[in-house]
Formats: C-alpha cells, structure tokens, sequence
C-alpha cells in the first residue's frame, strides 16, 4: 500500500512537471506595431568658446580653435492618418551626449490601412540654416500582430520592412 | 534555556502543515522528497548536465531554430532534450522546496547566513542560465524572454543606446548572440559549482546525493516523463510579428507575466524589493527566545581530548589545540576549542561528550541531567509510565502531548543533543520507557541529530547509552513533525509494551556516566 501510495506520488509530480511544459499564456494580439528603429550620426554643430579677452594674445585659442563640438539633438514627429502618434526630442547617446543617436519606439496600431508620417529633424536653432531632411510618408497596411518596421538611414533615407 | 525556532519558522510550519501531511502521506519519511530537497536539486543539476551536452554538438549558432526542430525530430535527441528541460525545470521546484525547508527549520542566521546568502546567488543564477537556454531555442516563448528580458537592461544606467534594439529586427540579429547565449550557457555552470561550493562549506560531511531509491525513482520517472510527453517546440521566433500565445515555462519563466503587468520600472522595483526582503532575511528570520543561538564552550578541566566532539560537531566549529592551561601532566595535551563564529548552538557536541564537558551554555550533559534530575523528581511515578523526549525544534510544543495519561513530557532540544546519560537517568528515576520522538534522519533542522542519537543508543557511538540500559525500554521514533497522531500511537503501544512485560525494569546501581577528565592510564 505504501509503495503504491509512494509510486503514485511521484506520478502526480511527475505529471504536473510535464503539465507545466504546456502551460499556455498570453493572447495573439490584436493590434499591430509600428516600430520605428534606427542609429544615425546625426548633425554637429559648433559652439564657440567664450574668450577672456584681456588674455595676452599668445595664450587665446586661435579663432578657428576656438569652439566645442557638439550634436545635434532631433525631434521625431509620426503622425498616423494626420493625427500625432508621437512626439519626442532625441538626445545624442552618451553621458555626454557625444555618441550617434538611437530610437527605438513601438507604437501600438489598429489594424488596418493607415497613411505615416514620419519626420526625425534637428531640433532647430537660432542662428543656424537648416539643412532639412526629407520625412517618411506613406500608405502602410497593418495587419494584426504584425510589425511595420521603419528604420532611417544617414543621409535621410529611409526603409520599410517587411 | 532550549533556543527555540524562529516565531515565523512555527507560523509557516503551520500554515503549511495540511501540504506537509499530504506530501508525507504519499512519500513517508524516508522517501519525502521534500526532505531531501537540496541533494535532489544537486542530482537533478547533474541530470541537467549530462543531458546537455550531447545536445551541445547539435546546435547551431547559425540556424537555432531549425537545429532544435531536427533534434526534436530524432527520437533519441529528442528524448535527450525533453529530459534535459525537465530536470531543470525540477531542480528549480527542488530548490523552492529546499529554500522553504530551510525558513521552516529556522536555518536562516548565524554561521548559516552564508549558506543562505550564496543560496539565494544559486537560484539567481540558475534561472538566469535557465532563461538563456529557453531563448537559445528561439522560438517564440524564447523570442518572449528575450524581448522582455532585455528591457530590463534598458532600465540599467549603463547602456548609451536601447539594447532593445538588437531585437528590431531579424537580420540585426546575428550568430554572434546566439554564440554568446551558449558560451554564457555552458560557462556559468562553472560559476554554480563554486558557489556550490562556499553554500557548503560551513557544513561538515555535507551530503551530496539523494538516497538510492530516489535517484533511481527520479531518474527513470524523468527519462518516462521525456518518453512519454516530448517537450512542445513552439513557432518560430519572428521579430516582425508579434509573438501570441506561447507555452510558457513557469519555472523560469514566471516573471515574464509580472513583467508585463507591472512594466519594467515596476518589475525591477518589485525585484529590488524582493531580494532586499531575502537578502536580509538572515537578520530578522533568527531564532528566538532565551539561550538563543549562543555558541558552545568548552569546560578545559572536564575535556580529555578524545575528539569525539569534532567528529560529531555538524558545522565543524571545533578543533582540537594544544592545552595551555592545566598543563599538570593529568590531562590531555589536546583540548577542543569552539570557533564561536561557526557554531549555531545545536547542541550535538553536548551529547558528544561523555565526560560532559562541552555544550552550549547551560546545555552540556552536566546540566541536562541537573534539570532531568528536577523534572523525574517532581513527578508521580506509576507502574508503565513514559518520558517522551520530543525535540521542540520538531514536534516537541505539540499541545497534544501534555494531556495523555502515564505519559509525561519532557521537550527537549534537538534529539541528538541529549545526552544518553539522561535516558538512563530517567529509567533510574521510575520511568518504565523513555520515548524519544525524533525528526526523519533527512530532515534535522540541526543536520546529524537523529543519526548521532541512533548511533549512540544502539551503535556504541562514543558517549554511548551504557550496556546496563536495556534497549527494550528506549524506544527511538523519527516521525515528521506534522504526523503527530502516528507518534501518539505509536507511544501508546510502546506504552502497553512495557506494562505487559514490567520486567527488567531495575538498573543495576552504578555511576552516570560523568567520567574523570583526568587521563586514563594507557591514554595519552
Ligand atoms: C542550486 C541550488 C541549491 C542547491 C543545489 C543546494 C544544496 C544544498 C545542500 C546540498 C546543502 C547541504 C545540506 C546538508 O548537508 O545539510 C545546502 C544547505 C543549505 N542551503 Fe542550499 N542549495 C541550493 C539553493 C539554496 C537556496 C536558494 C537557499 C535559500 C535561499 C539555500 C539555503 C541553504 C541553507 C540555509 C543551507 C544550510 C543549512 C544548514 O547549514 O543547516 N540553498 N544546500
Ligand atoms: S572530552 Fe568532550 S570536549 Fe573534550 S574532545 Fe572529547 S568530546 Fe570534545
Ligand atoms: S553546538 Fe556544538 S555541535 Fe553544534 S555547532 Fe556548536 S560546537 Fe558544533
């Protein structure tokens, strides 16, 4: 009785270990995503230093030394049939935000045909003639859980995927 | 003056004693896996590993996938892959049960923070690499860890860029992560095993095996199981879809549905908070009460060196070293020292020492019989009447032990910290039996006290039960601590036992063993 009892014990754990190889969890979504991700250099502008200017003249930086270089932070605009999807500055990487620029969003979607646009911009600056870069525009379909890629790539170009 | 079990270790006890009664209903003592939960989760790893590493030459960093599916596809492969996942998947249930067993036992603080402390890396470490294998198949329950898993890193101030991004998209993703997973993989067993080590290494002659028959029960009940029920393989991982619903491993794959509700920022505080909580547990989940956890001392004049305390001492906290003291050519050159960092005040060394000259304070032999001596001699003795010794670390503080007629309750600590001197002290006093109630020998809160007391009662253990006693009137029950009702009947019949046959109940006059610590002649 005791070996019965023993051997069917382990049976029963024996049984909920392979029950748990098969626990089913989640659902299949019922939105699609617009992924928006990508790395890119982006833009430097420079920044002059400000001089004491009762400094002898030996101990000034020469004027074409005489500046920092910085990046540029973007703005990054999607709309998603004219209405705005998101709406976000990106900053240089870094701790001093000398590295390339990453994004990386997921943007939840209904189903369905959907005119993007997409525009990832210098932030502006006074004083500075911008050299604009051309956005995404484009009639996508989404189907549900799927995901619409769209990766920017130097130079303003920019890819879909699948 | 007994330390007692941590208040939260009784309440948990409690809460769980209606599983304990089922687990021991199905399993008894000997064979309770959960008893023997930390060897099993070491054989269960060892399980792990031998299935592995065939599988090792099959994967490919190149296709992961598509190499899985073919192994899933050969019987024998596959069969090796069910196993491999399942054992692991036990090991990890082993080590809950093994983890819980130690907050159940009070084996928290003290000497044992490190065990407790390199426990809590071991787990860690074990789903980590646990996690990497499932995404190592890279279908989409492992697409779903990986996704997941990697926001918590984005959450960690070191990245200058989203590393979720290896993950837009499936060509960003190259062999070079799925050769890392592996390395990873196959490298921090590595890591386990030296943690491994320094879990036990405050624990002398620590046990690294299962008994027998579970191995042979769990392994062959495993290989069945892989047999029988292959390892589902889920689609494809697609980073272009959206993964939907997926089997998903709750062993090591629990945080994954918490994650999700809570968002990275909330799991990683819910985590933070979690690990602070066990991390500190050594320090508020201690013994209480009076005589908590102080460490043994050693009475140089009563010591004559025989070692015998090193020998039993579960967490080897004695040594011997040479006497400074009491150099007058009568005793030992040898004395034992407790290192009081190591010790966690079982008790065991005092019923170790047959001269009495050593033990926790106002624990040693010597005091044991000094307060056996007042409870015998407050008592009514009639004709069958029982002492029951029951440890208060198992079932001792039972209520239900006080009420029974002819029986009279003594707790004591744990069994193996008794010394046998009282037993027969009792015997003397007009005990008709003494009863000793101890824990499964597997499931010693203080590790070897059943086993040293067994031994000493009927093996000639050093500090032995002397022959004079007769064996009829010992009775030695290891019982869980939730089977009261078993131990009660068990009493009562060894009760009727001795009432039928009264015989044999004088002990012939001599001393209580309390011998000189002076050196014997012939003795160095
Ligand atoms: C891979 C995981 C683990 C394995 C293989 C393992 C195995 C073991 C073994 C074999 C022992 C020695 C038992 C003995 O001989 O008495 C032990 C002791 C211990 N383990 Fe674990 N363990 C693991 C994880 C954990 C965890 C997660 C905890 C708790 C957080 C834990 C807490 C302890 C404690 C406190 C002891 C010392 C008990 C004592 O000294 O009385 N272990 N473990
Ligand atoms: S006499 Fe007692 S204290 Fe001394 S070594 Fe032997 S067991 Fe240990
Ligand atoms: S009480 Fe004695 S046997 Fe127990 S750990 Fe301390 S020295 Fe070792």
């Amino acid at each position: 009785m005791a070996r019965l009892r023993l051997l069917f014990g382990l049976f029963i754990l024996l049984l909920g270990l392979g029950w748990s190889a098969r626990i089913p969890w989640g659902e299949s979504p019922a939105h699609a995503t617009l992924r928006l991700s990508w790395r890119c250099n982006g833009q430097e502008i420079k920044v002059p230093i400000a001089q004491d200017p009762n400094l002898p003249a030996h101990m000034r930086l020469p004027p074409d030394q005489a500046y920092q270089v910085r990046m540029r932070s973007y703005l990054l605009r999607v709309l998603l049939d004219g209405r705005p999807l998101l709406e976000k500055r990106i900053e240089p990487a870094g701790v001093r935000h000398d590295r390339p620029l990453s994004v990386l969003e997921e943007l939840a979607v209904a189903p369905g045909r959907h005119r993007v646009e997409v525009e990832f911009r210098p932030e502006p600056l006074e004083g500075v003639k911008e050299n604009l870069l051309p956005g995404y525009q484009g009639q996508l379909d989404f189907g549900a859980g799927r995901v619409q890629l769209i990766t920017f790539q130097e130079e303003g170009h920019w890819q879909l995927k699948p | 003056m007994i330390p007692r079990k941590p208040k939260l270790s009784r309440l948990l006890g409690s809460w769980l004693a209606p599983w304990e009664r089922l687990v021991s209903w199905f399993f008894g003592p000997d064979y309770n896996p959960t008893y023997q939960s930390g060897v099993l989760a070491v054989y269960l790893l060892a399980l792990v590993v031998a299935s592995g590493l065939p599988l090792l030459f099959f994967y490919k960093v190149g296709a992961p996938y598509e190499s899985v599916q073919w192994v899933q596809g050969q019987w024998a492969l596959g069969w090796l892959r069910g196993l491999h996942r399942y054992a692991s998947d036990a090991a990890v249930v082993a080590v809950f049960f093994h983890a819980l067993r130690m907050l159940q036992g009070g084996r928290t603080s003290g000497p044992r923070r490190r065990a407790w402390l390199s426990g809590l890396a071991l787990l860690g470490l074990m789903i980590f690499i646990g996690v990497l294998g499932l995404v190592m198949v890279w279908d989409e329950q492992g697409e779903k860890l990986a996704v997941q898993g990697i926001q918590f890193l984005a959450g960690l101030p070191f990245f200058s860029e989203p590393p979720g991004r290896i993950f837009a998209d499936n060509q960003a993703l190259g062999e070079s992560f799925f050769f890392m997973l592996i390395f990873l993989h196959v490298a921090l067993p590595l890591v386990l095993v030296f943690l491994f080590l320094a879990h036990t290494s405050r624990t002398a002659r620590a046990r690294y095996w299962p008994e027998r028959h579970l191995v042979r029960a769990y392994g062959w009940g495993l290989a069945g199981l892989a047999l029988c029920l292959p390892v589902p393989l889920a689609a494809p991982a697609d980073l272009l879809r959206l993964p939907g619903r997926v089997y998903l491993d709750p062993w090591y794959g629990f945080w994954l549905p918490a994650a999700e509700k809570l968002g990275t920022g909330g799991t990683l505080l819910a985590l933070g908070l979690l690990l602070l909580g066990l991390g500190s547990l050594p320090w508020w989940w201690a013994v209480d009460g009076p005589g908590r956890a102080q460490a043994s001392v050693v009475d140089e004049s009563s010591c004559t060196g025989c070692t015998q305390c090193v020998q039993d001492c579960p967490y080897d906290a004695i040594e011997m070293v040479k006497r400074t003291h009491l150099l007058d050519g009568r005793h030992s050159p040898l004395v034992a020292l407790v290192n009081s960092d190591l010790c966690v005040s079982c008790g065991l060394c005092a019923a170790s020492c047959a001269p009495m000259g050593v033990g926790p304070p106002q624990r040693t032999g010597r005091d044991q019989l000094r307060a056996a001596e007042q409870f015998a001699s407050t008592r009514d003795w009639r004709e069958g009447d029982v002492v029951l010794l029951a440890c208060r670390w198992g079932s001792g503080e039972h209520p239900g032990w006080s009420a029974i007629p002819g029986i009279h309750c003594y707790p004591t600590g744990c069994c193996g910290s008794i010394h046998t001197s009282v037993l027969e002290l009792f015997l003397r006093k007009g005990a008709a039996g003494v009863f000793v109630l101890t824990c499964p020998e597997r499931d010693c809160s203080q590790r070897e006290g059943p086993k040293w007391l067994r031994l000493r009662v009927y093996e000639d253990r050093e500090a032995e039960l002397q022959a004079r006693v007769d064996r009829r009137r010992v009775r030695l029950f290891a019982c869980p601590g939730v089977e009261v009702e078993r131990a009660r009947r068990e009493l009562l019949a060894f009760r009727q036992e001795l009432l039928k046959d009264p015989a044999g109940q004088s002990l012939p006059e001599g001393e209580l063993r309390c011998r000189s610590s002076e050196v014997q002649d012939g003795q160095t």
